[in-house]
């Protein structure tokens, strides 16, 4: 950890985790989604910008998101991700999967009272 | 009114002019009468293909495999990021519109990017370079981006897009080559109806329509053609389209794929009269759709302005030659009488049966004009397939049992190459002697007769046969009895039944 972020190697595996997390609120566009990761993470995840685009267009391809061009407040036609239903199952999984990870990294890491 | 609903309602169209026009053009004409069998199960089967561009499967496909179509997008991109974008996109390695998509949106991250990092107080260059930095090296991101995009699921979309899009593209682009082949048929034969008819002249003996099974079978081969080689392309775009793959690296898969299967479908499975003429053209169909793939299928083909009235030249020749080419003239009731069997030297026999030598049945009366009563078929049928495999039939000899002849027997004799079913004059030759030759046997209680040939006439390449009765009369002689009949042994088989048979 530097600076108070999580360094790039430990976040290898959770981008569509938190992909998938941020875009449950809604439809974002790939700028918009690296920002709120950002923001919601407390600045902790900075994910970078080179893999996000490949899991979300690998997320894509596997059904678990829906694309589509449309018109942004910024001016340009923006790319928004949308979350199927099948993301909905996938991010569920994930959530379980990581739920099971923290809790073991908390039994083994935390110190014995015994 | 959308695209799709356009293209229903002109096909739905197309589909009522095609079974309805040619009885309304030309009613009398031969290919009305043939057309209006055709025509019906055709439109039918027409519709059920426009039906196809509301279920759109390769458009369900593509949302299975999440693709979406590319639309253009006017990002404004700093020239600074030009090369990054250019490289990023050359590494990448998908077709066109991907590409293009990919771009739009990595230059609007870009945009964005820069934007946010001036506010924070950066100047132009250095927030364009620690933009830049964040997406990471161009050739990294665009192999990442290509790893996404090619899955195994879009690979197996592709694959299914591609076998329908042919498939599609082969019967609707068959179909509609028949359907204007028909119409133009009967509009030349309208326009040849009124042009004898303002002559003067009869149409009693003038016959237009192919006749030729040969010449038919080679011409539905050829007219495949125009459709093979639009379906190898549509094969190509739509697997290069949903599987996200370049269509150069699909390509020579699809064109091995279709000239095996096609290939295979038309020289093991469609049995159709075969002939030098024939097979060139059946085997023409798996040779265009190979073609269609592999000659730059996703470049339009949009032909020079210049050129494009070349291209009328095939479909007017093939019109045509069907008009044309197949206007002969009938003969009607007299055509046999243009015809005489071979004489009797020719054959190698002594003579025929002298008239009254063969006494006419009771009930049967004489069939031919010299007053000899000829022996009828009766029984087995002698159609084009019955010479598969060993013959057998039934030969009524009614009257027959009152002449005296013995060792009676049937004879199958096969005519020399190049023998055509005008030909069977005492000038052309025959085998010297009988194909195949079987004792003929006599029921004594019904005086039906029965013969069984052994030989399989169907494999072989000749095409004309004599077959006919002959028996030794009183004098120790053979005679013919009655007159031959003649068949065709038109090949009905597969191309390699056909390449494999005896000759």
């Amino acid at each position: 950890m530097r600076d108070g972020r999580i360094r790039g190697q430990l976040l290898k595996g959770t981008t569509p985790l938190l992909i998938l997390s941020v875009l449950r609120d809604g439809e974002l566009y790939g700028y918009e989604i690296a920002q709120r990761i950002r923001e919601k993470s407390g600045g902790a995840f900075n994910p970078g910008e080179g893999s996000l685009y490949p899991a979300l267009h690998s997320l894509e391809s596997e059904g678990a998101l829906q694309a589509k061009w449309g018109e942004s407040d910024k001016g340009p036609r923006r790319r928004y991700y949308q979350i199927t239903p099948a993301g909905q199952k996938l991010l569920a999984a994930h959530e379980a999967e990581w739920a099971t990870f923290t809790a073991g990294m908390i039994g083994v890491t935390e110190p014995s009272h015994d | 009114m959308t695209r799709t609903r356009r293209r229903i309602a002109a096909g739905s169209l197309l589909a009522i002019l095609l079974a309805a026009a040619p009885s309304v053009v030309a009613p009398t004409s031969v290919v009305a009468t043939t057309w209006t069998d055709l025509a019906w199960p055709l439109a039918a089967l027409f519709l059920v293909f426009e039906i196809q561009a509301w279920i759109s499967l390769p458009g369900k496909w593509a949302r299975i495999a999440g693709e979406r179509v590319a639309q253009a997008t006017t990002a404004i991109t700093p020239p600074d990021t030009s090369s990054y974008l250019d490289a990023v996109d050359s590494a990448l390695g998908l077709p066109p519109e991907v590409r293009a998509e990919i771009r739009a949106e990595l230059s609007d991250h870009l945009d964005d990017s820069i934007e946010a990092l001036e506010a924070e107080g950066l100047d132009r260059a250095r927030a364009t370079r620690e933009a830049l930095a964040r997406l990471g090296r161009a050739e990294e991101l665009a192999r990442q981006l290509r790893a996404a995009h090619q899955s195994t699921r879009r690979l197996l979309a592709g694959a299914a897009g591609g076998v329908w899009s042919a498939g599609v593209g082969m019967i609707q682009g068959y179909l509609a080559v028949l359907g204007l082949i028909a119409l133009s048929l009967n509009l030349g034969v309208l326009i040849l109806q009124r042009s004898v008819d303002a002559a003067g002249v009869s149409w009693n003996g003038i016959k237009i329509g192919p006749s030729d099974l040969e010449t038919i079978t080679a011409l539905l081969c050829v007219m495949a053609w125009v459709p093979a080689f639009v379906a190898g392309r549509r094969c190509v775009r739509a697997s290069s389209r949903l599987s996200r793959r370049k269509a150069r690296q699909l390509r020579g898969f699809w064109a091995i794929a279709g000239v095996a299967a096609l290939g295979w479908l038309v020289t093991f499975q469609i049995g159709v009269q075969q002939s030098w003429l024939v097979v060139p053209c059946e085997l023409g169909i798996p040779v265009l759709f190979a073609a269609g793939a592999l000659l730059r299928p996703d470049a339009s083909l949009h032909l020079p302005r210049s050129r494009s009235k070349l291209a009328l030249v095939p479909a007017a020749i093939l019109v045509g030659g069907l008009l044309m080419g197949t206007a002969v003239p009938d003969y009607g009731s007299g055509k046999d009488s243009l015809m005489s069997w071979p004489s009797d030297s020719v054959l190698g026999y002594d003579r025929v049966a002298p008239e009254g030598y063969v006494p006419c049945a009771p009930g049967l009366p004489p069939m031919t004009t010299d007053g000899r009563c000829v022996v009828p078929l009766g029984g087995g049928t002698l159609g084009i397939n019955d010479f598969k495999g060993p013959w057998a039939g039934q030969w009524l000899v009614d009257g027959l049992k009152q002449a005296p002849f013995t060792s009676m027997r049937i004879e199958v004799w096969r005519a020399l190459a190049g023998v055509s079913a005008w030909d069977m004059t005492d000038t052309v030759g025959f085998a010297v002697d009988p194909r195949s030759a079987a004792p003929y046997l006599i029921e004594p209680a019904t005086l039906d007769g029965y013969f069984r040939i052994p030989a399989d006439l169907g494999s072989h390449h000749q095409r004309r046969w004599l077959v006919f009765v002959t028996g030794v009369g009183s004098d120790g002689r053979r005679y013919r009895l009655g007159d031959p009949l003649w068949f065709g042994t038109t090949f009905t088989g597969t191309i390699w039944d056909w390449l494999t048979a005896s000759d």
